[in-house]
């Protein structure tokens, strides 16, 4: 067999099986609770590796080794910052909180806790805009990575995999819901650690061990094994934060902590997302390495590719390239239902509520749980993700120039508009209505204009966006008054 | 100053704060799984 039959043969296989599992999951999927966060009834090791293979998509795999292969052995800082800010922290200063909080509001979806939190109608149609805009343009970035690492790879036409990649998603996830997302993730992640492992062994056996290339790699420029290094502070700095912090405002990595079956999910999730983290070392690391072996790549985003053709043998590059297609496919998936949340539980309720005013006194959902026709809800769920996905897999079967520019800054967009209303949602009772709203929209604009204006100063958008929202939501929750005490009472419970 | 693995120690140290996360994540684990509503991660599921 010639390498091409050989990672068809495999990713064939790979994908049949996602398909039947995503039709084995949609028989557990009876209410909207369950297409959106699976029943909440998802144990430590689903969680936890669910999560990492959400949060690590095929651009960080394909790019980290570009990083890396820019940088050197600097960017192993990003991967450092990823696992311990990122996976550990996260879990502890926000899974239970958050799992608690969003039980007493009645809540499935990031915006729903904000406008329930805060009680704030507009706050959560302004958040489930962002995520609907941006996360369908996250997903187009998702979507051309891996369209164009089976095109380097297997010689398939990008469209073609574009269409293959993306149309197996649509089919598993409107199918399957949450549930299907999230053990379609774990048995990914499983698959992404593996690939990587196999790329670095054959990587480090190529290059003669870690010590030896750290040398070999020191003589072509010192600055490729210091730190900052040929990187620079500023960028590394901004770069590795946006990638680790951002995460604790990233509604596909969060919907992780309320579908839960418990908070005793956390104790072994914890430990396990860290471990699972940790794999954030492999692209960064073998992408350092690779200057060693591929010293004039006129791309860097080609080390990794190139790296599989010239240290793994077919079975061990289709291996990889599942691999890769996992990292690409569970977050596409895992952004999908995000985006199908907004769009039905909170888009389509914000209508009905500007439509029928005198519905919103309800302080529940509209489609409340008494009466809600859960079949209905779920087929809703259902059209809202198949349609989501389209929209990116036409995008990206064509991306536009400005599209692609774009995508750089979802991220950071969607990030500083959502972290702190989430992180003061679940710790500071003083955060109102208005300060809420307001770092929402003002954080979204700064970290946006920010990367429009070019990044000043090598700093990446996410960081003023970050920081002036803060201020915002602060300084304008002090300047107005105090949000009501049934509004505390509701969100903090027997705390309040 | 050349480090561990031919790699300086200001770069060598991501390592080992990948290290001190697993640690972390291990300590609070036992920790909050000791009962009661005392931690961030305390046993309590409502």
């Amino acid at each position: 067999m010639n390498s091409v039959s050989v990672y068809g043969t495999v990713l064939g296989i790979y994908l049949v099986a996602l398909v039947l599992l995503g039709i084995w999951m949609a028989r557990r999927t009876r209410s909207a609770e369950d297409f959106y966060i699976g029943g909440r009834q998802v144990g430590p090791w689903v969680t936890a590796f669910s999560f990492v293979a959400a949060y690590f998509s095929s651009v960080v795999i394909v790019g980290g080794g570009a990083f890396g292969y820019r940088f050197g052995m600097s960017s192993l800082w990003v991967a450092a910052s990823n696992v311990l800010i990122g996976c550990t922290l996260v879990w502890i200063v926000l899974g239970r909180r958050l799992w608690q909080f969003t039980k007493r509001l009645d809540t499935m979806t990031i915006p729903g806790f904000i406008g329930k939190r805060y009680g704030a109608r507009e706050a959560e149609i302004i958040s489930a805009l962002i995520i609907f805009v941006f996360m369908i343009i996250y997903n187009v970035s998702v979507l051309v990575g891996m369209g164009r690492i089976m095109e380097g790879l297997m010689g398939v036409p990008y469209t073609t995999a574009v269409l293959i990649s993306g149309l197996i998603i649509l089919i598993y996830v409107s199918i399957g819901g949450y549930l299907a997302v999230v053990w379609t993730s774990f048995i990914q992640a499983w698959i992404m650690i593996f690939g990587l492992l196999l790329l670095a062994f054959a990587t480090l056996r190529a290059v003669g061990g870690l010590p030896a290339a750290n040398v070999a790699l020191a003589s072509l420029d010192p600055g490729f094994v210091e730190t900052p290094g040929v990187w620079g502070l500023s960028g590394l700095l901004s770069f590795a934060l946006i990638v680790s912090f951002g995460v604790w405002g990233m509604p596909q990595l969060l919907v992780r902590f309320y579908s839960m079956k418990s908070t005793k999910v956390l104790r072994l999730g914890t430990v396990l997302a860290t471990l699972g983290g940790a794999m954030a070392v492999l692209p960064y690391m073998t992408g350092a390495l690779s200057r060693l072996l591929l010293p004039a790549l006129s791309n860097p985003d080609l080390a990794i590719p190139r790296l599989t053709e010239q240290v793994l043998n077919p079975w061990g590059g289709a291996i990889f390239l599942a691999g890769v297609m996992a990292a690409g496919m569970s977050t596409f998936a895992s952004v999908l239902i995000i985006v199908s949340g907004s769009i039905v539980e909170d888009l389509r309720r914000g209508v009905n509520v500007a439509l029928r005013p005198a519905a919103a006194g309800t302080g529940g959902r509209l489609m409340g749980a008494a009466g809600r026709d859960e079949k209905r809800e779920v087929f809703l769920g259902r059209i809202a993700s198949l349609g989501a996905g389209l929209v990116a897999l036409v995008i990206a079967y064509r991306p536009p120039g400005l599209v692609l520019v774009i995508t750089a800054f979802a991220w950071a967009v969607i990030a500083s508009s959502c972290l702190w209303p989430v992180v003061l949602g679940v710790y500071w009772k003083r955060g109102t209505r208005a300060g809420a709203t307001s770092s929402m929209i003002v954080g979204a604009a700064v970290a946006l204009g920010w990367m429009a204006a070019g990044k000043p100063f090598g700093v990446h958008g996410f960081i003023p966006g970050v920081v002036v929202s803060l201020l915002v939501f602060v300084f304008v929750s002090l300047a107005t008054k105090p949000p009501a005490r049934e509004t505390v009472a509701r969100a903090w419970g027997g705390e309040a | 100053m050349t480090g561990p693995l031919g790699l300086p120690w200001s770069t060598f140290s991501a390592f080992v704060v990948i290290g001190a996360s697993i640690v972390i994540s291990i300590v609070w684990a036992v920790a909050s799984g000791g009962g009661g509503n005392g931690g961030s991660g305390g046993g309590d599921d409502e």
